[in-house]
């Protein structure tokens, strides 16, 4: 019975985008069909409450597709690491969704590009083998490249293209990987890699190994976008629709990330942790200081989203247990308040027309619902208390204790506090300019009681912080923890008020002549598209070469 | 021998991809350098038989799985190759220019 | 498309067999080269080529816009139902629903050519539906 369950949280999404499909051709049955495209994703939240069981107690649920046993079939496993990526992809694929039914914007073939992005990322998380990790990440991949390009505007189409480029060469890195390992180990089912390489004499025995392993990362890795293949992203995010750009920023960059993590610790490649520790401190930084230095609100919140990554990445390489699950929990809670945001500002920017921080007239009496919101996803990202930012960057602060790579950390924090001092401008409560509105029109109920909603589990998610902390160890290890560190303790708390001051101070920086004047040198970095395909291989020979 | 020949394939599509700069000269070599992969499994597949995977064929046979594979590679490289095509004519309907670089700056000018 | 004799002549003889052979690909897939992709694929080319040669209007009057978009539906929600149905006979999603059916009076196979003609038609529907619809804009 659980088996079968497994199989309908990939199969509901498709069905609805079967439905939505329809939706597209019959066009009185657009409206209708849309919502029962959507509503089809309340069948993985069921089936996601009650697998969580028998995940929790530490089995892995396995579900053959077909009924062909596992060498021959393709199999489905859902164990903790898997079930958390699907949590995050339903919640944030539903509210996305919720978000875009309203207003009656998007027809129903954005829903059915929709409901297969998120089937395809279902089957990222759920696939049992390498191949159909290949299938599911492109057919995630087609839907994004069509849902960036869906308004059809000059910056969509070429941000689209630009991703499919660098998407495309980087899994075909991934396929060379998938080729080294079926000619090494024979098997391309993931968990029977460990032991393949164990009775082998592991990664670092044979060459081909851990070219496999290195090219597989790199694959993957143009779609998490950490340095240096991180360059898609900015354009990517920033010109998308806006719902678009909080599912790609809140769950999509997290699915590659938890299938790297996965594919890395199936292949046992400790050694590669030190590097990516770096890599996601250096990412961290480097990105928050282009964020500080953007002007256009959507590209802001990108670059924050590889700065946030960074974090995730870095406390990966910290490598103890503690520190996967820190990992994990910043993954949820930026998942959670990164979609906030760009759903806050994307509203923001529908209303106005402007993307321009300076030129957006202060919404805050406008959008008393939208503000508040934004600023419960803007001090969740600055690690304020009682926010899920301070848990999480709580538990990375424990996780990374005593690491060299910290302090780029410590002063990416203060430096995300001053972008957001200088985001936090466009809600201010300030009077109401009546030229204000250009073709969006003030949002509808139902994407008002998205943010809400979300904003609440911001703050949920913050105030029981340790709970879910606990619980995240528990899914991932299978047993509960020894001990996982306060993260409310009075220090803990005061140590937010130094990070603040200096947030404040780098803002004032910023904002005065020499601060704009370089803000626009930074902007002018960013490299094309050619610039960009040298810093793959780059990458993949550092990847390759870090073992010597 | 073939391997070599093979990795030339893939090294003669990356380089379309990086260095040419017409959009649709970049899709051609995203085309070479997938085909390079493809045959680099169905090479494989082919050194431990030749003749078709099907039961009382006696002889050695082929590795069955790769072939498989890549006929889902070959699937999923049809319909991204296509989507990149279409997005080209788009950005060459809106831009004029099929040049990567006037594209970008084209994009960039509409934005900063 | 300047139409020129040949073009016209050849295609209006060759397309229904392009058209034959890819049918033969589907129908075959499962014991000789070939497979619902690749009977698919055939089957677009040749509407491909009846369109180069002969024109859009032309062809959609033979293969109508709004038919091809509803025959790729209704292909994908069948395939969708054929893997269910394999579930509701308990042989999991795409498994085989006439495992345990007598043999006499259907082959078990033929569940590999149910999906390999759905695909095709999927995948043949599709292709030419877009290839048709960019070609269309070139006026």
């Amino acid at each position: 019975m659980t088996d079968s369950l497994l199989v309908w949280v990939l199969l509901a999404p498709l069905m609805g985008a079967v439905a939505s499909l329809f939706g597209k051709l019959i066009r009185p049955l657009d409206r209708p069909l849309s919502w029962l495209g959507v509503a089809s994703l309340a069948v993985p939240i069921a089936a996601l409450v009650l697998l969580l069981e028998p995940v929790i107690s530490g089995k892995s649920v396995r579900y053959a597709l077909g009924g062909w046993p596992e060498p021959y079939g393709i199999a489905l496993v859902l164990d903790g690491l898997s079930w958390i990526s699907c949590a995050l992809t339903t919640v944030i694929a539903a509210a996305v969704a919720l978000f875009s039914l309203g207003r009656r914007r998007y027809g129903a073939g954005y829903f059915f590009f929709l409901l297969m992005m998120v089937a395809g990322m279902y089957g990222v998380a759920l696939t049992g083998d390498l191949f159909t990790m290949f299938v599911s990440f492109e057919v995630v991949a087609v839907a994004v490249y069509v849902l960036i390009a869906w308004e059809g505007t000059a910056t969509g189409l070429a941000a689209s293209y630009k991703y499919l480029v660098l998407s495309t060469t980087g899994i075909l890195f991934f396929l060379f990987g998938v080729f080294l390992v079926y000619r090494d180990l024979g098997v391309l089912s993931i968990s029977l890699i460990s032991e393949g390489l164990e009775a082998s004499g592991g990664v670092l025995s044979s060459p081909a190994m851990h070219l496999a392993l290195a090219s597989l990362c790199v694959g993957i890795g143009v779609r998490t976008a950490f340095i240096p293949f991180h360059t898609w992203l900015p354009e990517a995010h920033a010109y998308a629709p806006h719902p678009i750009s909080a599912v790609l920023s809140g769950a999509m960059i997290k699915v590659s990330l938890f299938a790297m993590i996965r594919i890395i610790l199936q292949f046992g490649g400790d050694y590669l942790l030190e590097l990516l520790m770096w890599i996601g401190a250096v990412t961290a930084l480097a990105a928050v200081i282009s964020a500080l230095s953007q002007s256009d609100v959507k590209r802001l919140l990108a670059y924050h989203s590889i700065s946030q990554l960074g974090y995730m990445l870095a406390v990966f390489g910290a490598g103890s247990a503690l520190a996967l699950t820190a990992s994990f929990s910043h993954a949820l809670n930026h998942a959670l308040f990164k979609s906030l945001l760009f759903l806050t500002v994307g509203a923001a920017v529908s209303l106005t027309g402007q993307r321009n921080l300076y030129r957006i007239p202060p919404l805050g009496r406008r959008l008393p619902a939208f503000s508040a919101a934004f600023f419960a996803g803007a001090l969740s990202i600055s690690g304020i208390p009682p926010f899920n930012g301070f848990a999480s960057k709580g538990l990375i602060t424990a996780g990374m204790k005593g690491s060299p790579a910290y302090p780029l950390l410590w002063v990416t924090s203060f430096l995300t506090i001053a972008s957001f001092i200088k985001l936090g401008r466009i809600f201010l409560p300030g009077e109401d300019r009546d030229g204000v509105t250009a073709g969006g029109g003030n949002p509808g109920a139902l994407q008002t009681a998205v943010v809400v909603a979300l904003g609440v589990l911001c703050l949920g998610t913050g105030v029981f912080g340790q709970t879910m902390a606990r619980g995240l160890y528990r899914i991932l290890h299978g047993t509960a923890p020894a001990s996982i560190p306060r993260l409310f303790s009075g220090g803990k708390l005061l140590g937010v008020l130094p990070a603040a001051a200096l947030g404040a101070a780098a803002y004032m920086a910023v904002s005065t002549d020499i601060g704009s004047r370089l803000s626009r040198r930074v902007r002018a970095l960013a490299p094309e598209l050619r610039t960009v395909l040298l810093f793959f291989f780059v990458g993949l020979l550092a990847f390759a070469a870090v073992a010597y | 021998m073939i391997w070599a020949l093979i990795c030339l394939i893939f090294l003669v599509g990356l380089w379309g991809v990086t260095r040419k700069a017409n959009m649709v000269k970049k899709v051609m070599g995203l085309s070479i350098a997938n085909s390079g992969i493809i045959l680099l499994f169905v090479h494989y597949g082919s050194l431990s038989g030749t003749t078709a995977p099907i039961e009382g064929s006696g002889r050695a046979m082929a590795d069955p799985l790769p072939q498989a594979l890549m006929l889902t590679a070959i699937v999923v490289g049809v319909c991204v190759m296509a989507l990149a095509l279409v997005l080209v004519y788009r950005l060459y309907l809106r831009f004029g220019t099929l040049d990567m670089h006037r594209v970008e700056l084209g994009a960039w000018k509409l934005h900063d | 498309m300047k139409k020129t004799t040949i073009l016209d002549l050849i295609s209006r003889k060759l397309a229904p067999f392009m058209l034959l052979f890819g049918l033969y690909l589907l129908t075959y897939g499962h014991m000789s080269p070939g497979g619902g992709f690749q009977g698919g694929v055939v089957i677009a080319s040749g509407v491909i080529l009846l369109f180069v040669a002969q024109g859009v209007e032309a062809t959609a009057s033979l293969f109508p816009f709004r038919s091809l978009s509803l025959l790729e539906a209704g292909a994908f929600l069948l395939l969708v139902a054929a893997g269910l149905a394999g579930l509701a006979a308990g042989a999991g999603f795409l498994g085989n629903p006439i495992a345990g059916v007598d043999v006499r009076m259907v082959p078990r196979a033929s569940m590999i050519l149910v999906y390999n003609v759905l695909i095709g038609l999927k995948v043949g529907a599709g292709i030419s539906f877009m290839c048709m619809y960019l070609f269309r804009e070139d006026r």
